[in-house]
């Protein structure tokens, strides 16, 4: 049993509030991510459930515990950080069992699970390496490592993986996805890189300015993001927005004087101005008066599988749409979009989501 | 024309090496004079240097002079030589080096990885205190080494150098650690490290070049102090500092001018031998310190 559970969970630093009421619960072996822009508090409420910063407000539960005023060592959980936070003078076997050590265990049992642990990561053959004779991703190995070796309840990543190069990102990710699948203990992963998130997570929780914007899996928050904020930050290139006014019963509407756009949206009475939201792949490129819309291409951005053509609709900023790779346009070529009405995406001047009228396929 | 050219770049490199060799030289030359001279003095007998060869190398060898300073001379009323001295400063610098640095680094910890609401002015203060001049507080410290019945002894020379050296070994300390990452703190909390097993286990370890910095400065300036050691442990308790003083000063009729000499080098030798042994630890843990930033 080790479900985590934040009840109003808040922090302050004397008058600065930086995290204001967080509710979440968080089932036995899910896997959680994090995700938000920097300084949105995603970090301080990970180091809050390690007991590494002070809870201001309300209650952190582990396990049914409230654990509020408990050590960190004594919560039964486990942290790896951004940094690796190797300690510099202690060989890869010495990091491994430092916790162990600690707590007077018994050095046979110290020896199984430091062996154990090393056999997980491939890290048999570095044991008595020191940290600075290892590369980014054995670093990185050896401090989740140390954590297994705890044999915590819950496992906190704090951006693990933001000081390695890409191609060892990417790797990595892999790695952290199949030790999950493999002791399917709960993990909670903060990271700022959407597709971390979206590849990692069972369910994804985005933070703005120390709230939860949202809480679902990925694709529920990709297909029915709740708002603005949550729309523009899931997906890549991100959503594109277009200040646009309702027509007719309310599922019209016309951006930029263009022909009614219908948006598969329940109705409801709000406030403009509206905003529709398209996502640069959900968008049809179609002959110059054949869409409801017509644009000049920008700038087209060749990745060689696929294209990013950035359209000038007389916004400040372009309209991208993601094309095929082996579309034909160039800068200053005329172009028409067509919109599909399902996955379009209204929302009102709170920057609140009309609820679509279906729910994706894909998502129960 | 470009192997001639580049001859001549081989060649004028050379002449400048040779001029920089030449004036560096010079300049070792120079600085070591005086140590010369003393070494010289110090090895030949009283009658060769009042004859007025101050620089002129000793026709008759002698290391009596060194073994009247170290056991016979007068310091003093007393005909101890230097040696009871010596040892007073060994006792008190040690221990004072000892504690500033432990005290330091426990400072430059806290202030570092455990912040508290006033932390930025315990720092000032702390600072502050490595500007105050030596002559302010020599009333007041009288009064306290009084009160704690330490007065006059080697205990509260080692006080007040604790005292004023915690400051500079302080600043120190928190510069280092300010560059030392707070991570590797927070990962040893996690482990279930308490306050000084992180310390002990994960800061000092890691500690060694600012340390050394450390020991060396404390080391000198307790070592070569003469102030605070004239005016809180007069009589036995005296550091060498002042026993040289009282050496040179205290001699009837004839000044044992070669006493003086092998007496001073006694004095100086503990603070060379540190820089030549640990001098590149120095600059090392100087530049440590002072790059990472």
């Amino acid at each position: 049993m080790s479900d985590l559970v934040l009840k109003d969970v808040r922090k302050s630093y004397g008058d600065a509030k930086v995290i204001h009421g967080v509710d979440l619960e968080i089932r036995d072996g899910e896997f959680v991510v994090f995700v938000g822009p920097s300084g949105c508090g995603k970090s301080t409420l990970l180091r809050m459930i390690a007991g590494l910063e002070s809870i201001t407000g309300g209650d952190v539960v582990i396990g049914g515990e409230q654990v509020n005023d408990i050590a960190p060592a004594d919560r039964g959980i486990a942290m790896v950080f951004q940094s690796y936070a190797l300690y510099p003078h202690k060989d890869v076997y010495g990091n491994m069992a430092f916790a162990l050590r600690h707590a007077g265990e018994d050095k046979a049992v110290i020896d199984e699970r430091v062996k154990k642990a090393a056999d997980i990561l491939g890290l048999d053959a570095l044991l008595k390496r020191k940290p600075k004779e290892l590369s980014g991703g054995q670093r990185q190995r050896v401090a989740i490592g140390r954590a297994i070796v705890r044999d915590p309840e819950i496992f906190l990543f704090d951006e693990p993986l933001s000081n390695l190069d890409a191609a060892l990102r990417v790797q990595m990710r892999v790695e952290i996805l199949r030790l999950h699948q493999r002791l399917k203990t709960t993990m909670i992963y903060v990271t700022h890189d959407q597709v971390e998130a979206m590849t990692l997570a069972d369910r994804i929780v985005v933070l703005r300015d120390g709230r939860i914007e949202q809480v679902g899996t990925p694709l529920e928050l990709y297909h029915h993001p709740k708002n603005h904020f949550v729309a523009g930050f899931i997906g890549s290139p991100k959503m594109n927005f277009l200040a646009c006014d309702r027509v007719g019963d309310g599922t019209q509407v016309t951006a930029h004087g263009s022909a009614p756009i219908t948006v598969l949206v329940k109705p409801r009475d709000a406030a403009g101005p509206f905003t529709l939201g398209v996502r640069p792949e959900h968008v049809d490129l179609v002959e110059p008066g054949q869409g409801q819309l017509d644009g000049t291409i920008l700038v087209a951005e060749r990745l060689g599988g696929e294209t990013f053509l950035h359209v000038d609709l007389g916004d400040s900023e372009p309209f991208v749409v993601k094309a095929d790779g082996n579309v034909r346009y160039v800068s200053g070529d005329p172009v028409g979009l067509s919109f599909p009405s399902d996955a379009l995406h209204l929302f009102d001047a709170n920057g609140d989501a009309f609820e679509h009228v279906e729910r994706h396929a894909l998502i129960a | 024309m470009a192997i001639a050219s580049s001859d001549n770049a081989i060649r004028s490199n050379k002449v400048a090496r040779t001029f920089i060799y030449l004036f560096l030289l010079l300049f070792a030359l120079f600085y070591l004079m005086p140590l010369g001279i003393m070494l010289v003095n110090s090895l030949k007998p009283l009658s060769e240097i009042t004859a007025g060869g101050m620089i002129a190398m000793p026709n008759e060898w002698t290391i009596e002079p060194w073994l009247s300073a170290w056991s016979t001379a007068q310091i003093g009323v007393q005909p101890t030589g230097l040696r009871p001295y010596f040892i007073n400063s060994i006792a008190m610098a040690v221990p004072a080096v000892a504690i500033s640095t432990v005290a330091g680094a426990l400072n430059g910890y806290v202030l570092t990885k455990w912040h508290f609401r006033g932390a930025t002015w315990v720092f000032g203060l702390l600072l502050f205190s490595c500007f105050i001049p030596f002559q302010i507080v020599l009333i007041p410290m009288a009064r306290i080494l009084g009160l704690l019945e330490i007065a006059g002894t080697t205990y509260g020379l080692i006080l007040v150098h604790v005292v004023y050296g915690i400051g500079f070994s302080t600043l120190y300390f928190r510069n280092y650690y300010a560059a030392f990452p707070t991570e590797l703190v927070r990962a040893a909390q996690i482990d279930g490290a308490g306050f000084f097993q992180i310390f002990w286990r994960i800061m000092l370890p890691s500690s060694g070049p600012i340390i050394a910095v450390c020991c060396i400065w404390q080391f000198t300036n307790i070592w070569n102090d003469f102030l605070f050691g004239a005016s809180f442990a007069s009589g036995d308790a005296a550091p060498m500092t002042v026993a040289l003083n009282n050496l040179v000063n205290s001699s009837t009729g004839e000044r044992p001018y070669n006493v003086h000499f092998a007496g001073a080098i006694m004095a100086a030798a503990p603070t060379l031998l540190v820089y030549i042994v640990a001098g590149r630890y120095f600059v090392r843990g100087l530049m440590a310190g002072s790059v990472k930033g």
